[in-house]
């Protein structure tokens, strides 16, 4: 008999696999949150697993656990030893911030470090605008824009 | 550019690769075998065996790539597609045997649980398949897919973290010695 004859059960089991394949991920990949690819600075958050955590694990919380991009002023914001965390007003919750290694100026161009970054944060009046993901340590927020007056650095990916 | 696989994805991406050539291998030999022999469980079964191979290199690619959503997007695809496979396979048995009417499982389930169809699909599957060996791997798989389903719905907990990179480890693993048990089949026949 040939795999290919056309009855009734041979197109249903061809139909249900097509759409069991094709619809999972592509369901996936357009409801995937504009994260803006930032996602990845969840690494640094992760350091509690035994292993680097792999991509799509950190795409996964990113799906399942984004809670979209919020502005935090400066006096929402202290430092505690080598760690940023700020204050949430709109969750009223306390956010790890993480920033990305690399930030480059709007106007002057400067690429400027993360501890530049921290610096500035800590002795002037900024305001930042997080990306904020849920993990099981709490709130973490992907530092990736940086407001100084006039002066803004934009997050450099990676 | 993120940083490179660490130990953990290096073995990941091995041990898939591993599986997916002894796979492409089965799937070869009985694709073959049934184009000499016309026998539609044997067609069954070599799809079955072309979709597991494609999801073993889907996996490995969903291991290497460093874009969090179009790794998240493979590993879904990885699930889906051997939920696909074991569907055929589940067919496959019952077909073969007793020419049971077939009842298709509603597709919009795997929408937001891929895992939990490939558990339900390859547990059925082991409860069905004779001979131990075959029975024993495929309920390992099933097992990897529950514990993989039940840690993204507990992703906001550590344990679910750790279930997800158990999980995947032991996936990794129960394919290659799935893939072993079936090479050494097609080598003995």
């Amino acid at each position: 008999m040939s795999l290919l004859r056309n009855d009734l059960k041979t197109v249903l089991l061809a139909t249900t696999c097509a759409l069991l394949v094709v619809i999972p991920p592509l369901f996936v990949y357009f409801t995937y949150p504009n994260t803006g690819g930032y996602e990845t600075g969840l690494e640094e958050a992760l350091t509690d697993l035994p292993v680097k955590p792999p991509s799509f694990l950190i795409g996964s919380m990113s799906i399942g656990f984004h809670r979209g991009r919020s502005p935090i002023v400066r006096p929402e914001i202290e430092k505690v030893g080598r760690v940023i965390y700020a204050y949430w007003q709109e969750r009223r919750q306390r956010v790890l911030l993480i920033l990305q290694p690399r930030y480059i100026g709007e106007e002057s161009g400067r690429i400027i470090s993360a501890n530049d970054v921290a610096s500035l944060i800590m002795n002037n009046n900024a305001t930042l605008v997080v990306e904020v993901f849920e993990t099981h340590r709490g709130f973490v927020g992907i530092v990736i824009e940086v407001h100084l007056g006039n002066q803004t650095y934009y997050a450099i990916r990676g | 550019m993120g940083s490179p696989l660490d130990f953990y994805g290096i073995t990941l991406l091995v041990l898939n690769t591993i599986s997916f050539v002894l796979f492409l291998y089965i799937s070869i030999f009985f694709t073959r075998s049934y184009l000499r022999a016309k026998i539609e469980s044997l067609g069954f079964f070599s799809l079955s065996f072309i979709l597991l191979t494609l999801s073993r290199l889907i996996s490995a690619v969903s291991t290497a790539l460093e874009d969090p959503k179009l790794s998240l997007a493979m590993h879904t695809l990885s699930s889906s597609t051997a939920s696909a496979a074991f569907l055929i396979m589940l067919f496959s048995i019952r077909f073969s045997e007793r020419e049971e009417v077939f009842i298709v499982v509603p597709p919009l389930i795997a929408l937001s649980f891929p895992d939990l169809i490939s558990f339900a699909l390859s547990f059925v599957t082991s409860l069905l398949v004779k001979g131990k060996y075959l029975k024993n791997y495929i309920l390992m798989l099933s097992i990897t897919f529950l514990l993989r389903g039940v840690g993204s719905l507990l992703m906001l907990t550590q344990l679910g973290l750790y279930l997800i990179i158990f999980s995947e480890f032991l996936m990794a693993l129960a394919t290659l010695l799935f893939a072993l048990y079936h090479l050494k089949k097609v080598i003995v026949v």
